[in-house]
């Protein structure tokens, strides 16, 4: 399904209901009646031309407009990554954290299991660091380089700045937070002992699987949609520099 | 889940043809060779193993010890068959039924035994299964030793050291450290006070 600004919000839902988590973080709320998704995006302040590549990249994966999505200001794109942050942090990580703690809890003869809980730990403390790193250092970085770029700014220090720390850095250490996910879902598919509650290992394994889609999609924009596009930013501040100087 | 194999060995033959029928009736067992005495079962042993062997009482003790020992050495459990009720619970054997019992006695101590070599087949990981070199490399991983250290504590290059650690995560699907010491604790490669 490829979803069109005429699209009605409802049937895009019907479709795929997991797209849910996306309007979650746009902040649309439930109840669309029969309005379309222009209309939902209207009545939410939200940019549909953004939100449709965005759930458009989200349904198909072979889909990803990155030279389109580019054309999005650095500022709308951080606003989502940003919110993307957010909800891993209040709810994806929590949801995976607490069922974990009821496995440990109904299973407290299998003590082995309390490795688990300290493996996610590990992870929670990782991705903690990682989104941390990217709201106080990079997107914070990224939008000064923007605002430069689109006023005309004194800009000195910033490319003074670039010489420390630019966008290409960031890309380079942009690190994979999927393997440790990667590994937690091989454990409890493959090796974990045969407890009763299989129904909470279900539920957990598919909330790695569905985080793990998640991160896979949120990476991609950081990597080949904000990345580029700020670097292609700093060019000009450079050449502009150049020509002042 | 691969069967229990098990080896009869019984001169009378409708009593043969009736443990065998039993045996496999039961779930998860099967013959795997019949033969009319316990002579005929150390031929058979001198060039393969059974995991369950079913022989005899007064055969089997009318064995020389050494015959004996090459039984117990090619089979993991014995299950001992006399003909009256007196002769019970001799320390070699894993169980001893009595042909006077009736078919029940005899179906819980085959079913008892599959039961207790199953366990020890699941233990044992199934196809993708680690050698016991890269069992002895998982655990020195897992206890935080550079790859440097494992392969002058194992006399390897440190190069075999990452080969083997790269064929670990093939075979298991887990790439962290983390992860295989999970691995290894789930296991019983490593015990989970050595880890915390
Ligand atoms: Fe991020
Ligand atoms: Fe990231």
């Amino acid at each position: 399904m490829h979803v069109a600004r005429d699209t009605k919000m409802g049937d895009v839902v019907h479709h795929n209901h997991t797209i849910l988590t996306i309007m979650l973080r746009f902040n649309i709320k439930l109840g669309f009646s029969d309005r379309t998704v222009d209309e939902v995006c209207d009545q939410h302040n939200v940019n549909t031309a953004f939100f449709l590549e965005i759930v458009n990249a989200f349904l198909d994966p072979h889909y990803f407009p990155s030279k389109h999505l580019r054309t999005f200001s650095v500022s709308l794109i951080i606003d989502y990554l940003l919110k993307t942050h957010y909800y891993y942090l209040t709810h994806k990580i929590p949801a995976i954290e607490c069922m974990i703690e009821q496995l440990i809890k109904e299973n407290q003869g299998e003590s082995d299991l309390r490795l688990i809980r300290k493996f996610f730990k590990e992870y929670k403390d990782e991705f903690i660091n990682h989104l941390k790193r990217e709201d106080e250092v990079v997107f914070p970085y990224a939008l000064k380089v923007e605002s430069a770029a689109h006023n005309n700014e004194q800009h000195a220090y910033l490319v003074e700045q670039m010489t420390k720390y630019s966008m290409i850095d960031y890309l380079n250490e942009h690190d994979n937070i999927e393997e440790k996910l990667f590994d937690l879902k091989n454990i409890l598919i493959k090796y974990i002992p045969p407890i009763s509650n299989q129904a909470l290992c279900i539920h957990i394994i598919d909330e790695l699987f569905s985080l793990e889609k998640d991160l896979h999609d949120h990476s991609r924009i950081e990597e080949k949609v904000l990345g580029p596009k700020v670097m292609e930013l700093e060019k000009q501040l450079l050449a502009r520099s150049e020509t002042t100087n | 889940m691969e069967k229990v194999a098990y080896a009869i060995a019984e001169s009378v033959p409708i009593i043969r043809w009736a443990l065998s029928r039993i045996v496999e009736e039961q779930p998860n067992s099967t013959v795997d060779k019949e033969v009319d005495s316990a002579h005929r079962l150390i031929e058979h042993f001198q060039k393969h193993s059974t995991e369950v062997t079913i022989v005899r009482l007064n055969e089997y003790m009318a064995l020389a010890l050494e015959a004996q020992q090459q039984i117990k050495s090619h089979t993991k459990l014995i299950i001992a068959i006399t003909d009256n009720d007196e002769q019970r619970n001799h320390s070699p054997f894993f169980e001893t039924v009595s042909l006077l019992d009736g078919v029940m006695n005899i179906q819980k101590a085959i079913r008892k035994a599959t039961c207790e070599m199953s366990k020890h087949k699941e233990s044992k990981p199934e196809g993708n299964a680690l050698s016991d070199r890269e069992i002895e490399i998982l655990k020195d991983i897992t206890l935080g030793l550079s790859a440097k250290e494992i392969a002058a504590k194992n006399y390897i290059s440190p190069h075999t050291v990452i080969t083997h650690r790269k064929n670990i995560t093939k075979k298991l699907g887990i790439k962290t450290t983390s992860g295989l010491t999970i691995y290894a604790v789930l296991n019983k490669h490593i015990r989970i006070e050595e880890v915390e």
